[in-house]
């Protein structure tokens, strides 16, 4: 069936649901945050993304499966990416933060106010997502994805991925 | 220049985030809405830049024997380059004075004091020498920059045409 009637925005947000980060497959890009705003128009629907890192390769194909996602539905999409303000992981709901988890990655605490050269101020260790000991320590700023970093637990010996406070 | 020494790379992440960070904190607060969001943006991405880069300099230089003498020629090193971060060209200037750019001249107070606070904890010397070299502004560059260049189009030249 092609959709000819105007979609009502639960209709549009319930599709985008069903639209995952590719690189954290257990998101949807609604609960990662980066979906800012719809507008619809007849049959078309634009979508306002915000970039969680301006450099991620993940944003092209995140653009393609959205299109494609409403598509499928017989609408017309279009993403508009916006910079202003910039994404913070603060908007990742807990929900999300709790899959985060689940599936095996630090999720990122609360932003906190931090000094603009951050060198030598270190939060607090982050709870291994496998066990929750607090006995971990950074291996490497940087992990598979420029957004996580690099954990290792003493507690039981899992290195693992803390996706960063932003 | 050529890869090779690791605190050569650390060193030259260290000198040059350091001075994007300062540059694009000003730059968030350029007349240019767009402009001031993409780098509001980038000051979050560019401090994990310092910070990784920063706490390498620090281990290094504040290491062993080797790692302090190995680090501390790689400051020297490229300490030449740093001049130039803080030039300006004409169009630049233009940009300045419309209120859309940062002139580079005005972090350097504040990358000098913070490049010495952590050049301290490292134990390093920051050089004193005034020679700089000058010409990447204007197009004039080493002969570094044609073999890194050519290497990084190898794949869309060799593959024209190419997608994955
Ligand atoms: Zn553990």
């Amino acid at each position: 069936m092609v959709a000819r009637s105007a979609p009502s925005p639960a209709d549009v947000w319930e599709i985008l649901e069903e639209v995952r980060d590719p690189e954290v497959p257990v998101l949807s890009v609604v609960e990662l945050g980066i979906v800012r705003d719809i507008a619809i128009e007849g049959d078309h629907v634009t979508v306002q993304i915000t970039p969680t890192y301006s450099g991620c390769p993940a944003m092209h194909e995140i653009e393609r499966t959205v299109v494609g996602a409403l598509a499928s539905r017989g609408l017309v999409a279009e993403v508009r990416t916006v910079f202003s303000p910039a994404w913070t992981t603060d908007w990742m709901s807990d929900v999300a933060k709790e899959k985060l988890r689940a599936y095996g990655i630090a999720p990122p605490g609360p932003t906190t106010e931090q000094p603009l050269v951050p060198l030598m101020r270190r939060a607090a260790p982050v709870p291994c997502p496998f066990c929750g000991s607090r006995e971990t320590e950074t291996r490497s700023e940087f992990g598979s994805t420029a957004c996580k970093s690099l954990q290792v637990c003493n507690a039981c010996r899992q290195p693992f991925e803390h996706f960063k406070a932003i | 220049m050529p890869n090779g020494d690791f605190g050569d790379t650390i060193v030259r992440q260290f000198l040059f985030s350091l001075h994007a960070l300062f540059v694009l904190d000003a730059l968030q607060r350029c007349g240019h809405p767009e402009l001031a969001g993409i780098a509001a943006k980038a000051v979050k991405e560019t401090r994990y830049h310092v910070r990784h880069s920063g706490e390498w300099l620090v281990r290094l230089g504040d290491g062993t024997e080797e790692s302090h003498e190995r680090v501390q020629r790689s400051l020297d090193r490229l300490w030449r380059y740093t001049g130039e971060l803080f030039e300006g060209d004409e169009v630049e200037s233009r940009l300045v004075a419309q209120g859309y750019a940062v002139d580079p001249a005005s972090v350097r107070d504040a990358w000098s004091a913070q490049l010495r606070e952590v050049a301290g904890l490292a134990t390093l010397t920051v050089p004193t020498e005034v020679h700089m070299q000058r010409g990447g502004r204007d197009g004039r560059h080493t002969e570094h920059l044609g073999h890194l260049l050519a290497e990084m189009q190898i794949v869309a030249r060799s593959h024209p045409g190419a997608t994955w």
